[in-house]
């Protein structure tokens, strides 16, 4: 058993707003708006929304399997559900899909930084720089994660005003003809979509860290409610300043988007919201890292010390293996699937069983009484 | 204190008074002539008033000498309010040591009686003006060495038996006496029990200021950031007091420390209540700018003149490639040079006499500053920069986080000369990372920001008006949440 979680390591449950939304947003954010408008194209905000929507079907079912679980959390859910052994195998492959999920920030952002500033920096130095500092964090404590996260969320929101000058220059005639698209063509973007959206999952390692956590699922909606708001904001104004054919062939648009600022003291902005980015995708290296060594510390009994190596030294490895653009959007589509699987397929199955066992349990009891 | 070290050290388990007699200083005699074993005195006469002792303990013992009979009928005899009596050498010769006088009768040997006389005011200065943390308008008086006079201030400023002094003592051959004081039904026990024991269990061999305790009882020593609030203001510490802090005196040291303490307490300075309230938020806000501005100023030059100099508009490039075009050196080594100079000529004016220091510091300062331009040793605009913010480090009100500040700046150098912009960004996140983890006395050292509290930013982030402010910080735990009630001009009956 993990055992209850001291008092002193909990976190408020306002935090729930800012590790959920925290971890949803990350280096997705840049180019999600060219990858979802493939199927509907500009109507492609109306999967957004509905993607938006499902996300709150996922909250509601997290917190409904996680008051059911005795210790709080996923770990102790797979043990009490499947025994000691079938269950510490699934939390095991649950730590491949946290590694997963935090090489899947840190290698497009090394390429953002291949590309757009350091074109002779090698790899290893990007990626060790940024998994140093997760490293430190994370060996603070879930309190500093937590810290970070808010953090990490209130200081990159300042640059959003920024995007009112793209909005300037918006033709909202792109937006039209409304709805003009079949079904299969929303379906193809909100699939798309589930990449941006991936995140909340990760309230099943860290919801007995929050305090009176049974309540805290107000912040959970609230945080899906801002990145889904947040996410259509972006989308319409990409969708605005370009058109279809532009979009198309637009490798990073939000990106694209700032370079059209200017000031009199700063020429290229687009670097501010480079350097900016790295602050958005440490909330998922953070809590992701957090998550691993956590499933290391707490089935196969590593000291926290040596989970932490080991899952660094697994990040760094998966990031150097993934040598040119198109291994990173392999890399990309299969944490898609794989995501999807896991929230729209795994947890709604977890959730069932929880769901019969309480049931089968209930019914004993009560031939028994 | 008892404990295993004990033998090793000679002096604290043998405190007797023939180890006393081998001072010069120790003195013992007797006060009658004819009958000299009857009672004998004993003292150090570096430690007690001499007045005192020709002036009142003489006569009185001549004068009742009939009366005295029994060690006991010291007590009514002698004109002095401390007196106690003891069996055990051992303390007898440790009240001695803190200006008692030792009175010993023939014919009760093992009776050691002991009348304070102790001349603490002796060798203190007489100015008490704040001299590190200066205001321009409120109160100039700030606290002295001496840790009575520092009390008697305090006590002054908050005269209620609520103000509880607690005295412990310290080191093992200093013996300072260590006061801890707080408020009663304000201060959370729990702080100051966390406080007091970590002062009982720490051992010491001289203790010369409240300083040193605050490095040896943080939370975390191996911080750049101060984790207790010291302070040479009266107003300051009074204010911590009835915040909810614990603030600890020591005998000898003009600062009193305050704890647990939180980032941006320090960047607060008394003066801002002192002044309208939108003054004062604009001061503050000032203050955390410059902090901002003196981090991250020079490297961020350092990173666009590295590696980022597209981020640089056309019209300003000209200026400054002129002002780089016949510097040598690499900006990272430009830099360092500049900001090595600025400390060094800040260490030299810390250290130099008063009189020659401001004149050395302005014309070193003047003249390195415009000798290094024109031997192209550096731009004038990275000058303007590292001038601009070594004056803004100045701006904290607390010195050591003035010094933390100024320290901060030379490792996100480094980091903008090895990774650009990644680099202090990779900086600032472990920084911020490192202000989460910190604790002072076990509260969290970043909060209001995190954890996030919204009702105490009124008094962090801005100074709020009167009229608002009149709750206690609620991160501090105090047992009682108001400072005042507030009464608006309508409840007071004016006319409008």
């Amino acid at each position: 058993m993990g055992g209850t979680v001291k008092e002193s390591n909990q976190v408020s449950g306002y935090i729930t707003w800012f590790l959920v939304h925290g971890v949803q947003t990350g280096i997705g954010m840049l180019n999600f708006q060219q990858k979802i408008a493939e199927g509907a194209e500009q109507d492609a905000w109306v999967s957004v929304l509905f993607v938006g929507a499902c996300m709150h079907l996922v909250i509601l079912m997290l917190f409904r399997l996680l008051r059911m679980a005795e210790g709080g959390d996923i770990l102790s859910l797979h043990r009490e559900l499947f025994g000691p052994v079938v269950g510490s195998g699934l939390s095991v492959i649950l730590f491949f899909y946290c590694v997963l999920m935090c090489t899947g920030q840190i290698r497009p952002y090394a390429e953002i930084i291949h590309v757009w500033v350091f074109p002779d920096a090698p790899l290893w130095q990007v990626s060790f720089i940024i998994l140093a500092v997760a490293g430190y964090i994370v060996s603070g404590g879930f309190r500093v994660v937590a810290g970070i996260c808010l953090l990490c969320v209130v200081i990159p929101s300042l640059v959003l005003p920024s995007l009112y000058f793209p909005l300037k220059f918006a033709h909202w005639l792109n937006f039209l003809p409304l709805w003009s698209h079949g079904l299969s063509d929303y379906v193809k973007s909100a699939a798309k979509s589930v990449y941006v959206f991936l995140g909340p999952e990760f309230l099943l390692f860290y919801y007995p860290f929050i305090k009176n956590n049974a309540k805290a699922q107000k912040w959970a909606h609230i945080a899906v409610a801002h990145t889904t708001l947040l996410y259509l904001i972006i989308l319409v104004t990409t969708l605005g300043y370009f058109n279809m054919r532009q979009l198309r062939h637009t490798l990073w648009p939000t990106l694209i988007l700032s370079k059209i600022i200017r000031f009199a003291f700063l020429e290229r902005f687009d670097y501010i919201y480079i350097f900016n980015w790295m602050l958005v995708i440490f909330p998922i290296c953070c809590v992701s890292i957090w998550a691993a060594v956590r499933i290391l510390t707490q089935t196969l009994k590593f000291s926290r010390k040596w989970a932490l190596g080991t899952t660094l030294l697994v990040i760094i490895g998966m990031v150097l293996s993934l040598r040119t653009p198109v291994s990173i959007e392999r890399l990309e589509n299969v944490i898609s699937r794989v995501g999807s699987v896991l929230i729209f397929g795994y947890i709604p199955l977890l959730f069932l069983i929880a769901i019969g066992r309480q049931a089968v349990k209930r019914s004993r009891s009560a031939r028994s009484n | 204190m008892d404990h295993p070290g004990e033998k090793r050290r000679p002096d604290g388990g043998r405190l007797t008074l023939d180890l006393a007699r081998k001072s010069s200083d120790f003195h013992e005699f007797s006060p009658y002539e004819e009958d000299a074993g009857f009672l004998r005195i004993a003292y150090y006469r570096s430690l007690v008033a001499a007045e005192k002792v020709t002036h009142f303990l003489l006569p009185a013992l001549q004068k009742h000498r009939p009366r005295l009979q029994h060690p006991d009928d010291l007590r009514g005899i002698l004109p002095f309010a401390e007196i106690t009596l003891t069996n055990a050498e051992k303390e007898a010769v440790a009240k001695i040591m803190e200006g008692f006088v030792l009175l010993r009768m023939g014919l009760a040997e093992g009776v050691y009686v002991l009348a304070n006389l102790d001349n603490s005011q002796m060798g203190q200065r007489q100015s008490n003006d704040t001299e590190n943390e200066f205001s321009v308008v409120g109160p100039k008086a700030g606290f002295v060495e001496n840790l009575d006079t520092n009390l008697h201030l305090l006590r002054a400023k908050l005269p209620t038996p609520e103000l509880i002094i607690e005295t412990l003592t310290i080191g093992s051959h200093s013996k300072t006496k260590v006061a801890v004081v707080y408020l009663e039904n304000v201060t959370n026990p729990e702080y100051v029990q966390t406080m007091k024991r970590r002062l009982q269990n720490f051992d010491f061999e001289v203790l010369y200021d409240t300083s040193q305790l605050e490095e040896i009882l943080a939370d975390n020593s191996n911080t750049l950031f101060p984790l207790f609030l010291s302070s040479e203001r009266i107003d300051r510490i009074t204010y911590a007091i009835t915040s909810g802090q614990v603030a600890v005196f020591s005998n000898g040291s003009p600062y009193a420390m305050a704890a647990p303490a939180n980032f941006l307490g320090f960047f607060v300075s008394p003066e801002d209540y002192y002044l309208p309230w939108v003054l004062g938020s604009f001061f503050r806000f000032i203050r955390l700018l410059s902090v901002m501005f003196s981090i991250f100023a020079t490297p961020i030059y350092v990173a666009v003149m590295t590696f980022h100099y597209e981020i640089i508009p056309e019209s300003m490039l000209g200026p400054l490639i002129e002002s780089r075009i016949h510097v040598p050196f690499p900006p990272v080594v430009e830099v360092i040079f500049l900001e090595i100079t600025i400390d060094l000529l800040r260490e030299a004016g810390a250290r130099l006499p008063s009189k020659i220091g401001q004149t050395l510091g302005i014309v070193g300062g003047i003249v390195i500053g415009e000798a290094s331009v024109q031997a192209a040793l550096t731009s004038n605009i990275l000058l303007i920069i590292v001038a601009l913010s070594a004056l803004a480090s100045f701006t904290t009100p607390i010195f050591k986080m003035a010094n933390t500040i100024r320290l901060l700046r030379f490792p996100f150098v480094l980091l903008a000369a090895f990774w650009g912009g990644l680099g202090i960004t990779a900086g600032f996140l472990v920084l911020m990372g490192h202000l989460i983890r910190l604790k002072s006395l076990g509260m969290p050292y970043f909060v209001p920001l995190f954890p996030f509290r919204k009702g105490n930013l009124d008094d962090s982030i801005i100074r709020a008006s009167y009229q608002y402010s009149f709750h206690r910080s609620l991160f501090l735990r105090p047992l009682s949440a108001f400072r005042y009630h507030p009464r608006s001009r309508k409840e007071d009956g004016d006319v409008e």
